[in-house]
């Protein structure tokens, strides 16, 4: 009834690895500010620094 | 067993405006506004006191001081409280000294009027307006605790949204306009240093709106007309002015764009009124040239292709990455460059809204915005109840402009009364 062994094109792969990675980056970069700002020195730092 | 409170000091990124009002402010250029409120008895300074001190409570995006980064300014939590103090020398002073407990508005009482001084980089003028009526309400609901039932205290509406707004309005092809020429700069002799000189034109709104519909123009169109008119015939005639004559409108994007920031969000149109050197123009035709204008930039792509342009360009990865000294004084460099572009501000608040009950304690509302080397003369509007209030404050000795526009009110049998500082001349 449904195709089964759909194989994905080589260029839709890399797009879904770019967007895995981009996703993975940006949950660390959010997982680090959230982390600092739990701390006074952490917060300190990111207000100082952000860009 | 008791959970520890973890006490967090909050710190929040400017909005794209507010970086830009940081960064060209100087001595010379303040970005400051006044609004004030005349209320109908003399001022108590502790319940306004209070009074203050319940609103900061509630507004706590305003409760905030600059604190300076590496590249950027940013808001950091203010743990003390606004101080409040009465009137005694002329407006814009600076805003966020010690004594005033580094806070970026200042509250100050006169007699029966309260004044709220705000930095332009904390909010626009709708989001001031805000504050001053929860510091008004605080304040009469101490003062006569039995008139104002209990439902109107506990839930009045705000919003506590502090959104940059700018950043979802940018668009990515922008509508090419004209660059914008040097203005012609208005003339004559300076007050001293530190001095302003205010006037208030108290109008008969409704006679004023019907007088412009009279003549098919809208109330901005007419007025914005009749100040570039009194600039051209008591300044810009006697001193050959070349340049055109151009005047900033502030337009609230609030009013476009669904936000409930109460954070910076607006844009500004530049009215541009080119005048022939050999021609004398009459006040219709100075009217023809502001409709022609106002028809041609008060479109919504216009106004935000120059957002993009102006707070747009703070997202530069360029200018970001660059430290904030040098930005400080590439951006003082760029302001001063676009400040010589203008010859004056006209700045509407638009209507202000009172609540039934506090009505019949409120007796008006003035705008003030702070004038500068380049834009001598600026000009605040706000109408409340049958009143609309044109205010210009100035740095010029004389009040030609001033008085030319009341002569013209006049001329068309529009109610008006004139009220100012010691500066000025409202004799006649």
């Amino acid at each position: 009834m449904y195709p089964t062994n759909i194989k994905m094109k080589k260029k839709d792969k890399r797009k879904v690895a770019k967007a895995v990675r981009g996703a993975i980056k940006a949950g660390i970069k959010e997982n680090i500010k959230l982390f600092l700002n739990t701390k006074k020195f952490g917060r300190i730092i990111l207000a100082k620094l952000h860009i | 067993m008791k959970k520890k409170i973890i006490k967090r000091a909050y710190w929040r990124k400017l909005d794209d405006q507010a970086k830009v009002f940081t960064l060209a402010s100087n001595k010379k250029y303040s970005s400051i506004y006044r609004l004030s409120v005349l209320l109908k008895e003399n001022i108590d300074k502790e319940l306004l006191q209070k009074a203050t001190e319940l609103a900061i409570s509630k507004y706590r995006a305003y409760k905030v001081k600059l604190k300076s980064g590496l590249f950027w300014y940013y808001f950091e939590e203010n743990e003390l409280l606004p101080v409040v103090s009465e009137e005694v020398d002329y407006p814009f002073k600076k805003i966020n000294d010690k004594a005033n407990n580094e806070y970026l508005f200042k509250v100050t009482y006169f007699h029966k009027k309260i004044n709220l001084e705000v930095f332009h980089a904390l909010t626009d003028g709708n989001g001031a307006i805000l504050f001053l009526n929860e510091i008004v309400y605080r304040y009469l609901e101490m003062k006569y605790p039995n008139e104002i039932p209990e439902h109107k205290k506990e839930f009045r509406r705000m919003s506590e949204d502090t959104e940059d707004a700018y950043k979802k309005s940018y668009v990515k092809k922008r509508v090419k306009t004209k660059k914008i020429k040097k203005a012609y700069m208005l003339q004559g002799e300076e007050l001293d240093k530190g001095e302003y000189g205010i006037t208030h034109n108290i109008i008969n709104l409704k006679e004023l709106k019907e007088y412009a519909r009279s003549i098919e123009c809208s109330l901005s169109e007419y007025l914005v007309a009749l100040i570039a008119y009194s600039i051209y015939e008591t300044n810009y005639r006697i001193y050959n002015g070349k340049r055109p004559i151009n005047i900033s409108v502030p337009i609230n994007l609030k009013k476009y764009i669904k936000t409930e920031t109460i954070s910076n969000f607006f844009s500004y149109m530049q009215v541009s009124i080119a005048l022939k050197e050999k021609k004398v123009y009459t006040f219709d035709d100075v009217l023809i040239l502001v409709k022609k204008e106002f028809e041609k930039k008060l479109i919504l792509d216009k106004i935000l292709s120059t957002i993009t342009k102006d707070a747009g360009s703070t997202n530069n990865i360029f200018v970001r990455i660059v430290p904030l000294v040098l930005k400080k004084l590439a951006f003082r460099i760029g302001s001063m460059q676009v400040k010589r572009k203008f010859t004056t501000s006209f700045s509407n608040v638009g209507i202000v809204s009172v609540e039934d009950e506090y009505k019949p304690h409120v007796d008006g509302y003035f705008v003030i915005l702070s004038p500068d080397w380049a834009e001598k003369i600026k000009c605040g509007i706000v109408s409340y109840e049958n009143d609309i209030v044109v205010t210009f404050s100035t740095i010029l000795k004389d009040n030609l402009v001033e008085n030319k526009f009341k002569e013209l009110l006049k001329e068309r049998n529009i109610s008006v009364r004139i009220e100012g500082n010691d500066l000025v001349d409202v004799s006649n």
